[in-house]
């Protein structure tokens, strides 16, 4: 039996949901797991993992803008964030000399490793994505990524290997050799799971993200939605509007959803309207989900990518906030065929057990 | 002090050092043009020009091939 400590990315809660089934996978094998997190990534997995042992180990503050101008945000917040790892190291220190780990598993969080104790990374971004105008900025940062990934054993990339089933595209090539060398390509890693439901929501309409873009796509979806024909739900994702639930024939609006609800609802639906966030796309292909329509978060230019390339491929559509027209866009996103098939979590985080992390573990 | 932080703020004094570097260059090139303008001088003025409608050509081309090659 051995010890893991395992530290995901508090940068909304895809980093700690996709983290779900490794820990299960690892708590059946009988291993002692440490969840180190912080903020809402934190609770959630208490919630998950009660007989976990838990530290709250603060991380790096997300570089979010309310405006389109995410790219000069995040130039602005490199010392912030310099400072903020240079903290993580230091805590690191402190919680890896309290107790005996075997195994270290960071999720996106860049300090998180020990030359000491063998590290593994999980990302699905071993590319990142900037406008054709940052092009000698996106060549930078493959050098920068390979730089990072050098600090750790294995990379753990929850995405089928590079080809025509690759969800992320190009986010999950790796381009420099120190990333080649390390990387395992895990398949789709999902928190929910797949349950027998009757699909009687015509559409499920999440609404989340960070704010204050999630309240400007509140006021924007909202007036359209009641124009919607059919049974459908809105989830607003809003923590301070946690016990609003209105219902009005055909639209029932909630404030916000626990992960149960939210899974049974994602179960039900036969269309889901959300953000592009790389989680969210894990889990539409867990469910097999056939039908949806995709929202960019302006400014983040990962969903941007993604919702590019889903529909450059004729999987599934999407449309600028700014020009949204429910309606209309949910007509032309029926006509989309949905992700290819592949092999889902289960089998995958198998794999991952068997093939990387049972070689550091007794 | 440990080699990730220490190579960070390398990485960080050179990419802001860029950065003015390049604040510096534009406001350079913004003196020459007026200053070209008031003495009279257009054809110094038409030839910087030239010059930055070709570099901003070479560079949106080179951006356009990475791409399109997969590089980026």
């Amino acid at each position: 039996m051995s010890h893991v400590l395992i530290s995901p990315l508090n940068w909304g809660l895809g980093h700690a949901t996709r983290d779900i089934p490794i820990i299960r996978t690892l708590l059946n094998h009988n291993h002692d797991v440490t969840i180190a997190a912080c903020g809402n990534a934190l609770l959630a997995l208490q919630k998950e993992f009660p007989a976990c042992s838990f530290i709250d180990f603060p991380d790096y503050p997300a570089p979010y803008s309310s405006s389109r101008f995410f790219l000069p945000k995040l130039a602005a917040s490199f010392p912030a964030l310099l400072q903020a790892i240079a903290n993580e190291r230091k805590n690191l220190g402190q919680i890896l000399a309290k107790n005996r780990y075997d195994l270290i598993i960071s999720d996106n969080r860049l300090g998180v490793y020990s030359a000491k104790i063998p590290s593994v990374f999980i990302t699905h971004q071993l590319h990142f994505h900037f406008p054709l105008y940052f092009w000698p900025v996106e060549l930078l940062a493959l050098r920068v990524n390979g730089y990072l990934h050098e600090k750790f054993d294995k990379i753990i990339v929850p995405d089928n290997p590079p080809g025509p089933a690759a969800l992320a595209g190009k986010l999950s090539r790796p381009s420099v050799e120190a990333t080649r060398k390390r990387v395992f390509f895990a398949g789709i890693l999902a928190g929910i799971k797949r349950s027998d439901v009757p699909s009687d929501l015509d559409h499920l309409i999440m609404i989340s993200g960070p704010e204050p873009q999630r309240s400007r796509l509140e006021e924007i979806l909202l007036p359209q939605v009641f124009s919607l024909a059919g049974n459908n739900t809105v989830l607003l994702g809003s923590p301070a509007k946690e016990g609003l639930r209105t219902i009005t024939p055909g639209c029932t609006v909630i404030g916000y959803a626990s992960t149960a609800q939210k899974i049974e609802l994602m179960n039900r639906a036969k269309c889901i309207v959300c953000r592009s966030g790389y989680t969210s796309m894990m889990e539409l292909a867990e469910l097999d989900k056939r039908r949806a329509l995709f929202i960019p978060t302006p400014g983040q230019t990962e969903q941007e990518y993604l919702s590019w390339y889903y529909r450059k491929n004729g999987w599934f559509y999407s449309e600028s906030q700014y020009r949204l027209d429910l309606p209309r866009d949910l007509a032309i996103a029926h006509t989309y065929a949905g992700f290819p098939p592949m092999r889902k979590t289960h089998e995958n985080v198998q794999r991952v057990y068997d093939e990387v992390l049972a070689g550091y573990l007794t | 002090m440990d080699d990730l932080i220490a190579t960070g703020m390398i990485a960080l004094v050179i990419f802001y050092a860029g950065l003015l570097f390049i604040f510096c260059a534009v406001l350079f090139l913004c003196y020459i043009l007026v200053a070209s303008i008031l003495s009279g001088n257009h054809g110094l003025f038409l030839m910087i020009i030239g010059c930055i409608l070709c570099a901003g050509a070479l560079y949106s081309a080179t951006g356009f091939l990475l791409r399109r090659k997969g590089i980026i």
